[in-house]
């Protein structure tokens, strides 16, 4: 069953239409991932999923129809993100940066919070996160005191700390090493073991490939396939897509 | 018909000044980036100083400094003129080099705290200079001699001159903007700083020069008009200044034609509105004027969006850092036991003193929680307060609701109130917010706090407000012929620990760290399920309802409330002493109360050094625009900071022996 749909999903800015159409599925306890080439629309893609930007179309998540619904309440029904950009709070600590995900509001708790704050702390959710990538040691520092790797960990850290059932990313592997790169491919693949579906969006073939276990490619705006790791590696239109691509950098002396 | 027109005509003298000031702050704001809310206090300066010189002498600006400069007698048009236009110079000059360069790569908070810092000092040199009620007249310069338009239509013809000269440096401005290289730079580097820096100009120049012209039209209208209007502290520092933001709103802080055009239409409007209250029964008698300017900035932003173009500069609006909450019994018992022996032991002036400290810590908690933790500005935070003060007063007077229950009641509709003021920062942030809340507060001041419908007649009394009391146990100041009992200083105290408590939490709990995730970014918290919409709207509630105790404390205090302690120099100053005191901790609120004005800080100056105590508010001024310079956390942070430090020191010095030693059994080796 899928616990993510859209149908005929359109993003439009102005004339330019950066999203065309796509119809797309995330299965419950799948890693999905989505590669095109840069301008794409990759992370445009995310931003309608997660209520960004105003998409026509229809998008369907866990039985809601979200399409028009705000972004905090998308988050709300366990759909999280990560920004390519990391978007920390900066003026919180790392575990700070943790809780602020991991708290549910209500008003009963704004009032218990001012008589009596730290009473009512739920850890484990925040541990769970830490845990999976491993940034225990940090807890009490600001992001501004870590290194961009470990930023990273962090942003990811605070989305899977909203407990969510889909966790969106964008860009997580950009900046990182081959090795790095694994890693986090093992870390994701611990994600969508411990019950957290991810979408994985990238531009780093090698990594969405061996890790995912079905993708779609657009490009332009538009689907040109989708299928599982095998499938997409034998596709004529992706290899002319990224083969010409690298064609193209060859003849003008990019490598 | 020809009344109106009439009225229309007539008001085209204080029109010309509010179209002048927009066209100063566009000025400004394109050569600098800078929103300059003490842009009228600057021209009001430069009007005293001709008016003064044409009584024949010339005020310095500094304490300390003789008074004045006598000449034999008036120094003439020419002279006061010339003499009045080069203060204005150096004035722009001045405010430039020592105020806002030193604050070009600071938050956008900093300047706006900065500018509330010179309006405070300025108009308290005025105050200092002038006296306190004086208002001065000034002989007329523009021919006054009256014009006959139509028949039946006579009118001085002062205000139509000062209209037109206007209108001349505006298509002037104009066609220097459209037409000339300096123009077209400076709109580059409007639009985008570094892209100029590129070009090879200096943007301290250009801001420099923009500076000193805005100050040099400022100042010119201010003495051109100085006959005409009532010159004193809050005329030209707020009420011509306010329409004149809207009008330079419109305008986009870049148009010159559409801002004078709109200020023009508003200082007309608003001369209309005599005759209209005149005319028409339901009319408002008060606040119709500041209510103008302020749905014009309403309009102007919440319906057309953000209009400040942001320069191309990455960030503008970034806060001092929020330090975590530490509040222990021992932080919290130690100065309370001290503020209580403190009223217990020493004489009625030091109980007052304590008693002004522990109301101002109140509204800097409030200030705390709204710009602290939730990143949201408000430059009318007493309004809160007035609007809990003077519902006190009802509710106990004439509802006979008693203690407990009317303050509570009575800062749950300025909670309500805080909420409608909230509601503009759902669409718009920092500076604009400021803008917003500024002409808010002045209108709610004018509308409700000035108005005997709400207030009841100033002559009996005013707005009365009974002695506290808990079943039979008074503990109001004043009770039968004992003024000062210090047991509503203890009182004080009580509240205030509660608040501190409930700040303190607020910052450690959940809701505390949504708000400061909202602060930090709001993309990232809806992302994660935060409803930014309604975290913003719990920091207005809580500040106000806040904001809206102090309200009935400084009630409970006199016995009375009135429109003068809620006012918008008092909204500016809680502001200021927040900021100075440390905006981001409960700490910082307490240091805020102490230096407060009139507060202990300033008593036991005033009993140590004496005549300088009445420059407190210059004095404060200057500390403020020099902390909003050096210290974004103001003074608990530098203490914090200096802990910190030695900390530091202190364990450095623990380790180095041990160092040593193990240096030593290595060389033994």
């Amino acid at each position: 069953m899928s616990l993510l749909e859209t149908a005929g999903m359109t993003v439009t800015f102005g004339g330019l239409r950066a999203v065309n159409g796509v119809d797309f599925a995330v299965n419950e306890g799948s890693l999905v991932g989505l590669i095109g080439p840069n301008g794409a629309g990759k992370t445009t893609f995310i931003d309608g999923i997660t209520g960004f930007v105003p998409t026509t179309g229809r998008i369907v998540f866990d039985d809601h129809d979200i399409t028009h619904l705000p972004v905090h309440k998308r988050a709300s029904l366990g759909l999280g993100r990560t920004w390519q950009s990391l978007e920390l709070f900066d003026d919180l600590t790392v575990e700070e940066n943790l809780f602020v995900a991991a708290d549910k509001q209500t008003a009963k708790n704004f009032l218990l919070d001012i008589v009596a704050p730290s009473r009512r702390r739920d850890r484990t959710s925040v541990q769970l996160a830490m845990d999976v990538l491993g940034i225990g040691d940090l807890a009490t520092k600001k992001p501004n005191e870590i290194s961009q790797g470990q930023r990273k960990l962090v942003s990811a850290a605070r989305a899977l700390a909203t407990r969510p059932k889909l966790l969106c990313m964008d860009e997580p592997a950009a900046g990182l090493d081959t090795q790095e790169s694994m890693q986090l491919g093992r870390s994701l693949r611990d994600i969508v073991n411990s019950g957290t579906s991810v979408f994985l969006v990238d531009h780093d073939m090698g990594l969405v490939l061996t890790i995912c276990d079905y993708i779609y490619v657009i490009e332009f705006g538009s689907k040109i396939a989708e299928g599982t790791p095998a499938e997409i590696k034998r596709n004529p239109r992706v290899i002319e897509a990224y083969l010409g691509q690298s064609a193209r950098e060859n003849a003008t002396g990019v490598s | 018909m020809t009344d109106y027109v009439f009225y229309l005509l007539l008001g085209s003298g204080a029109a010309a000044i509010i179209a002048a000031f927009g066209l100063g702050l566009v000025i400004t704001y394109q050569g600098s980036g800078i929103v300059n809310f003490a842009y009228g206090g600057m021209a009001m300066w430069t009007a005293f100083v001709y008016a003064d010189l044409r009584a024949g002498s010339y005020p310095f600006p500094i304490p300390g400094l003789p008074a004045r400069y006598h000449f034999s007698g008036d120094v003439g048009f020419r002279w006061g003129f010339l003499l009045a236009m080069l203060t204005a110079v150096a004035l722009g000059l001045i405010v430039y080099l020592l105020v806002f360069r030193p604050l070009r790569k600071a938050p956008a908070l900093a300047r706006v705290v900065a500018s509330v810092g010179l309006v405070i000092l300025l108009m308290d040199l005025v105050r200092g200079r002038f006296g306190d009620t004086t208002v001065l007249r000034v002989p007329g310069i523009l021919p006054r001699d009256p014009v006959t338009i139509a028949s039946g239509l006579t009118i001085p013809r002062d205000g139509l001159w000062l209209a037109f000269i206007v209108l001349v440096m505006a298509a002037a401005l104009w066609a220097t903007l459209r037409f000339t290289r300096v123009g077209m730079i400076t709109r580059a580097a409007a639009e985008n700083e570094k892209g100029a820096v590129l070009l090879g100009f200096s943007p301290d120049l250009l801001a420099g020069a923009s500076f000193v012209i805005a100050s040099v039209v400022g100042g010119l209208v201010a003495i051109l008009a100085a006959p005409m209007i009532y010159l004193n502290t809050t005329v030209l520092t707020f009420a011509f200044l306010i329409p004149a933001v809207g009008a330079a709103l419109i305008g986009e802080f870049k148009k010159p034609l559409p801002t004078v055009a709109v200020g023009m239409a508003i200082g007309m409007i608003q001369s209309v509105f005599t005759k209209l209250q005149n005319d028409l029964t339901w009319f408002p008698k008060y606040g119709a004027r500041e209510g103008l300017p302020f749905l014009v900035i309403i309009v102007a932003m919440v319906v057309l969006g953000e209009r400040l173009p942001d320069r191309g500069s990455v960030d503008n609006w970034k806060l001092p850092e929020v330090p975590p909450a530490k509040m222990t019994p021992f932080t919290a018992l130690v100065p309370a036991a001290l503020a209580i022996a403190g009223l217990l032991f020493l004489g009625p002036l030091w109980r007052g003193a304590i008693m002004t400290t522990l109301i101002a810590i109140v509204f800097a908690l409030s200030l705390v929680v709204l710009t602290g933790f939730g990143g949201q500005t408000s430059l009318a935070q007493m309004a809160f307060a007035g609007v809990a003060g003077f519902t006190l007063s009802k509710l106990a007077v004439q509802w006979d609701i008693p203690f407990p229950i009317a303050p509570l009641l009575a800062a749950l509709v300025a909670t309500a109130f805080g909420l409608l003021v909230g509601l503009p920062a759902l669409r718009v942030r920092g500076t604009n917010l400021a803008i917003i809340t500024l002409a808010g507060g002045v209108t709610v001041g004018e509308f409700l706090f000035k108005n005997p419908d709400f207030i009841g007649d100033t002559k009996t009394g005013g707005a009365k407000v009974p002695n506290p009391k808990l079943g039979g146990w008074d503990f109001g100041l004043i009770l039968g012929n004992k003024s000062s009992r210090p047991i509503f200083g203890i009182f004080l105290v009580v509240v205030v620990l509660v608040l501190c408590v409930l700040v303190a939490n607020v910052r450690k709990s959940s809701t505390g760290r949504r708000m400061l995730a909202i602060r930090s970014n709001e993309r990232a918290a809806s992302a994660i399920g935060i409803n930014v919409a309604n975290g913003k709207m719990m920091v207005f509630a809580v500040s106000s309802f806040i904001a809206g105790i102090g309200g009935c404390l400084i009630g409970y205090r006199f016995g009375s409330v009135s429109d003068v302690s809620y006012g918008t120099v008092a909204s500016l100053a809680a502001l200021a002493v927040a900021y100075l005191g440390g905006i981001t901790s409960v700490s910082g609120a307490v240091a805020a109360g102490i230096v407060g004005s009139s507060g202990v800080a300033f008593y036991t100056m005033t009993r140590v050094i004496g005549s300088l105590g009445k420059w407190e508010f210059y004095i404060g001024g200057v500390l403020l625009i020099f902390t909003a310079i050096q210290n974004p956390e103001g003074i608990a942070g530098a203490i914090r900071a200096q802990t910190a430090e030695k900390k530091l020191k202190k364990a450095r010095k623990a380790a180095e022996p041990l160092a040593s030693t193990a240096a030593l059994a290595m060389d033994a080796k």
